[in-house]
């Protein structure tokens, strides 16, 4: 045999016991969790709870490298990060709770008082990957990434504060008008908060119209829907991107920009449908 | 979960148990009882298809031979029907722990299961099995 192809025959065999190694650990590591999980009482579970506790581990798992030990190892180090990460969510929770407007829907401060249940419910040695409060207040941009566990729940604080601090920018008597104007009883609804001050501001700021005010009488709606008739959709796409770019710098909520493209984004197609 | 790696996982759990299984004859010896590779084997296979059948996941050797030890100086196994009372207990422990006694631990209804079987069951899996549910029920 030549000898590249040996060292290739060698090297797959090598990655097999490797990746042998690897799975055969994977299922002690489950085994042990699966025991501590039982305190050694019940040798057998439902397949969905033996489920739960893989993905969790595997959760736990992906918080370090593959480089970083033996999984058992990878595991613990896994959990330390947890907690940590646990702890830096309470800080997270405490600046959301500061920030909220005292003009919540319904939904808003009913999520508002479910999210600290979070830190009672969540059992990160066995069940990390879980959420386990339940959100109904919808964010203005759904989280995409579908992060798990402690991770999707900090993603979701963090969007949180956000737009927290994005309505604190405006009056809330202006808010309310233009949550009145979305629907009267609009605290009974499961609506964004946000959302439609956000599109407010960036038709203001497609205007280029002073962005304190969020007001659009008949002469600001004429103007938009000329633009938006007179221009391609191309052109108003990147008008709409530009325009959540001034705002965020306006606001003083650099870190928001990306969040405000990804409203433009969804609300010009909406706005020119809306004519 | 990736059925191959589940398949090979209990193929290895089987290897394991069977040995133990074997193993386990030197004490049972004591009582008459000896269990044969092919019973070993039946038993690891009829294991595998009470999980199946009940939606559960064992890891580690399992139950099994708690069930052998708890069952040997019962005065209703002979060696004419070892392997096949084993067999079927084993799959009423499955059946009911799932369905009826989730919260008790394995050795708790081991024991009760062992005590009735011995007891007023007289030896007959079919008793036994009408008597956990009745238990259960008034429990309830």
């Amino acid at each position: 045999m030549p000898q590249r192809m040996m060292t290739t025959t060698k090297s797959r065999t090598v990655q097999t016991l490797e990746s042998k190694r690897e799975e055969e650990e994977r299922w002690q590591l489950l085994t042990q969790l699966v025991k501590d999980y039982t305190k050694g009482e019940h040798s057998s579970l439902p397949v969905e709870r033996v489920e739960d506790l893989m993905a969790s581990m595997e959760y736990t798992l992906a918080q370090t490298p593959p480089s970083f030990g033996p999984l058992a190892q990878r595991f613990e180090a896994g959990q330390k990060i947890i907690v940590v990460k646990t702890a830096q969510a309470k800080k997270l929770l405490a600046q959301v709770m500061v920030t909220a407007p005292d003009y919540g829907t319904r939904s808003y401060v009913d999520t508002l008082k479910v999210l600290p249940l979070f830190f009672k419910a969540y059992k990160p040695r066995f069940f990390a990957h879980e959420i386990p409060c339940d959100i109904d207040y919808q964010l203005a941009v759904p989280l995409d990434n579908e992060a798990l566990g402690v991770d999707g729940f900090m993603d979701y604080l963090q969007c949180l504060l956000w737009e927290n601090r994005f309505l604190a920018r405006y009056d809330g008597k202006r808010v309310i008008k233009i949550l009145r104007a979305v629907h009267p009883h609009y605290h009974q609804l499961l609506i964004n908060m946000a959302l439609p001050v956000m599109e407010r501001a960036l038709s203001r700021a497609l205007l280029e119209e002073p962005l304190w005010a969020l007001t659009m009488n008949p002469q600001l709606t004429e103007r938009l829907e000329a633009f938006h008739t007179h221009h391609p959709r191309q052109e108003v796409a990147k008008a709409y991107e530009i325009a959540a770019v001034t705002l965020a710098q306006a606001l003083d909520l650099k870190d928001g920009e990306p969040y405000l493209k990804q409203v433009a984004q969804d609300f010009w197609p909406r706005a020119m449908v809306k004519e | 979960m990736d059925n191959a790696l589940v398949k090979q996982w209990q193929e290895n759990n089987a290897q394991v148990l069977e040995r133990e299984l074997y193993g386990l004859n030197e004490e049972s010896q004591h009582y008459g009882l000896t269990l044969s590779h092919e019973g070993a084997q039946a038993l690891c296979q009829g294991r595998e298809a009470a999980l199946v059948d009940t939606g559960r996941m064992e890891l580690g050797p399992g139950v099994l031979p708690k069930i052998v030890r708890a069952l040997l100086d019962s005065p209703y196994l002979v060696q004419r029907n070892y392997e096949e009372t084993l067999y079927a207990f084993q799959n009423l422990f499955y059946t009911v722990k799932g369905e009826l006694f989730e919260n008790y631990s394995d050795d708790a209804l081991i024991q009760i299961m062992v005590t009735a079987f011995n007891g007023q069951c007289g030896g007959d899996l079919a008793a036994l099995s009408g008597y956990l549910e009745e238990t259960r029920c008034h429990k309830e």
